[in-house]
This record gives C-alpha cells, structure tokens and sequence, in this order.
C-alpha cells in the first residue's frame, strides 16, 4: 500500500509531462493492465500491442484526468484500446479464427500453486478452456466479467470505468456468468464440474 | 404479479447477490426465494462457478516493460480501426471530386463541340474557356489540398523526371500511377500528385509544347494563359490537359484509398 502514496505526486508530474514519473506509473499498473488485455483479447500479441496503445493513449490525455481514481480511468482507456484492437483485427481477415485455443497455451504464464506436474497441467488445461469460454461471450460482458471476478472491481466501479449503469452492469455480468456456465458445461466435460464444485466451495 | 415473473426477477439478481452487490431488502428476497427454489440455488451455484474459475486464472506477467520511449510518447496514436483514416477519407474525397470535376469537364466540352466548330466562334471559345478556368481553379484547389496534406509540393518540382518518363503517352498515366504509389511511402503521394500534371501537360500535343511547359508549375498559370492566349490555342489540347490532370487526381485519390485499406490491415 505504502508504494502508492506518492502517486498523487507521479500524476502531478506525468501532467506536466514528466516522462520518467509517468514511467514509474506504467511499471505499476502494466501487468494488471496486461492482463485485462489479455482476458479480453486472449492473443498475447494482441494484449501487448493493445497495453502499448493505452499507455500511449493515457499520457496523451492525462491533463484531462481528475481526481484520484487512476486505476479506474487507465482501465477504462484499456478497455476501449482493446475495443480498437478487436476492431483492428477483425478487418484483418485471416489472423485469428484459429487463435482462442492453442496460440496462448504457452505463453500465459502459470502461477505454480499446485506442486506436482500433473496438477500443474490440469490447471493449464483448465485455464485454457476457461479463456476459450470466455473469449466466446460478448464483448460487453466478458469486459464486465473481467472488472468484476479478475480485476476485482465492484459494480459501481465498473459503471463508473465502463461509463454504464449500475443496472447495465448488473445485467452484463449475470448474462455473461449465464452463458459462460453454459460453455463450460457443454465443453468441459465430466471432470469439470467436480472441479468447479470444488473451487466455489474453498 | 405471477410467480413466473417474480422467479425471474430473483434469479436475475442471483448474480448480484453472489457479489454481494444487493440491497439487504433485495439480499433477504433473494435468500426467501433460494431456500424454496432449487432450480435457482443450482443456478446461483452455477454462477458462483464461473466467477471462482475467473478468479483463479493464473496471473499472466507482462512480457515486456510498456514504460514509453520519447519516440512512442510523441507518436501520433494509430487511429481506432473504426473510423476512418485521415488517408482514406482524403483519397476518398480527391477521387471523388476528381472523377465530378471530369465529368463537368466532360459535359461542358460536349456541348461547346455541339454549338459549334472549334476553330469558328471566338466567343464560343471564350466561354469555353472562361468554365475551364473555373475548373482549373478547381483543380489548383484540390492540387493545394494535396499540397497541406502532404506538405512536400515543393519538393516535387526536383524531380521530374520521375513521372515523366512512364507518362510519354496518355494511356500509360492510367496504369502507371498505382504501380509508383505502390511502392512509395506514404509521405511522397501527395507530392507527386502535384507533380503528376505537369507529364500531363508535357504531353498534350507538340505545336503547345512550349507555352504548356512553361506554365507547368502551375495549373492555374496555365488557365491564366489559355485565356491570354485566345484563339490560337488549341481549346482540346487543354482539355486534355485538364482530364489528364483530373484523371491523375482521381488515381490518386484511388490509390491513396487502396494504401490506407492496406495499412490499416498490416
């Protein structure tokens, strides 16, 4: 905690177009940031051109930000930069309909909270396909789903980063954990289930 | 209100109550309901699941340091794919003004040939020349267009040569402009879109050779010596002239369209 008191300072100076603090900035916020890209965009390619863009994107208009929620509005600018990235990509047409499932496989890194190997790649497996899920569902709730569950936002934060209602929030999120439930059932199989009863419960 | 309804209703706060996001009313509705509806309690475990399988995806480290070079700070930003680029929308505009302009050209030229013959009517002339004037001053509005979006006009003035070769003849100049464009950078379009009319000029006719040339720089010099010029001159030459230089413009504007498409999809 005590690493972010000084960072009413660093935005003080990013204002006025202090490189270096605004760098300092960055280097707090990159991998969170990384890995809304991520979730949102799955292609680690993608995720790192469209974390580039939003830093580019935020020291270009950090005049225009007020007040103390820093976190909030770079998420917010990372949220559209991953909008235009789709965007960008989608008009290219042969990239990426083979993409979700196997490119990310190697390159996501995996927290080792499991010793044994097999474990390990259970939970790579298990990673993978809930990814693959989630990059199945709309853009608008996988966004709200990825504030909400992996970025830990709560609801009124969401509608202020996403710039919609409460109630839209409320209803994306339900929508999209419906459909999400949906998915996995239909793909993940028999283990699946058990291991999700599993998690919910610890 | 039917039990249906009040079902669904709950069960679209079941979200919300997993994130303990409800009202302590909506809280105690929500918990009534579950500890009598088995569907929703599966429904909510559900949800829970998914939002426990989000949470525990493993942290991907960044792969790199975003931290910005000097370079990537002052960068102008890629425009969102949504919109349209500066240079599409431009070429976009060019080729369309270039491709109106020819067909006015095209019209007014139909109908003086129509009234009389070219060498006869002074007047008729006149006139012709007088709307051609004006289409040139459309055309140096465009050229000038280019020459803001560019900024590189003067430039092009050196070297002549560069076009000049492939448009020795009228038909070449249809083809030749999307293969140079091609394979230059972006930077110099504009500059040889300026550059293009005077190959066109050079080109229109040997007995004009020298007045044209002359007037190369500037398209509207040119006008301003057609008009001086009067009878002797040859009205078609000029507007070949004119529909050369349309034309060219109308090439760019396509092919500035045909890059701006490519760029946004590397």
């Amino acid at each position: 905690l005590d690493e972010h008191t000084d960072e009413p300072q660093l935005l003080e100076r990013s204002r006025q177009g202090d490189l270096s603090a605004f760098n300092r900035l960055v280097e707090r916020y990159q991998q969170s940031v990384y890995n809304l890209c991520l979730r949102m965009l799955t292609s680690p390619q993608a995720a790192e051109d469209a974390t580039q863009e939003a830093f580019i994107a935020a020291f270009k208009s950090i005049r225009s930000f007020r007040g103390s929620a820093f976190r909030a509005w770079l998420f917010r600018i990372a949220s559209n930069a991953c909008y235009d990235e789709m965007r960008r990509r989608r008009s290219r047409p042969a990239a990426s309909l083979d993409e979700p499932h196997g490119e990310d496989a190697h390159t996501i890194d995996v927290a080792a909270t499991e010793p044994t190997p097999q474990d390990r790649a259970e939970q790579q497996e298990l990673g993978r396909l809930i990814q693959w899920t989630l990059s199945e569902i709309h853009p608008d709730q996988r966004i709200a789903l990825i504030l909400c569950d992996i970025q830990g936002f709560d609801y009124a934060e969401i509608a202020a980063v996403l710039g919609i209602s409460l109630g839209t929030v409320k209803s994306r999120i339900f929508r999209g954990r419906l459909q999400m439930r949906q998915v996995l059932l239909e793909q993940g199989g028999e283990l699946l289930p058990d291991r999700f009863r599993q998690t919910s419960e610890g | 209100m039917f039990p249906f309804d009040r079902h669904e209703q709950l069960r679209q706060n079941l979200s919300a109550y997993a994130d303990g996001e409800l009202s302590p009313r909506d809280t105690a509705r929500v918990e009534a309901h579950l500890a009598t509806c088995d569907d929703c309690y599966s429904v909510l475990d559900g949800l829970r699941m998914t939002s426990a399988a989000l949470g525990g995806l493993p942290v991907a480290n960044a792969p790199r340091s975003f931290a910005l070079t000097p370079e990537l700070a002052n960068a102008p930003s890629t425009p969102p794919a949504s919109r349209s680029s500066p240079a599409y929308a431009n070429g976009l505009r060019l080729a369309a003004a270039g491709l109106a302009v020819a067909l006015a050209v095209v019209m007014v030229v139909d109908r003086s040939n129509f009234g009389g013959e070219g060498d006869s009517g002074g007047s008729q002339v006149q006139g012709l020349d007088g709307r051609l004037s004006e289409t040139l001053g459309a055309t140096e509005e465009s050229a000038a267009d280019q020459g803001a979006f560019g900024g590189q006009a003067d430039s092009a003035a050196g070297t002549p040569q560069a076009t000049g070769g492939p448009a020795a003849s009228a038909a070449p100049l249809a083809s030749s402009p999307p293969s140079a464009f091609g394979a230059a950078p972006s930077e110099e379009y504009p500059a040889r879109a300026s550059e293009a009319p005077q190959p066109a000029v050079g080109d229109t006719g040997g007995e004009n050779n020298t007045e044209t040339e002359s007037s190369g720089d500037e398209t509207a010099t040119g006008g301003d010596e057609t008009k001086a010029d009067g009878n002797d001159f040859d009205g078609m030459a000029v507007v070949e002239v004119v529909l050369g230089a349309l034309l060219v413009a109308t090439l760019t504007g396509l092919a500035l369209v045909w890059v701006a498409k490519r760029r946004r999809s590397v």
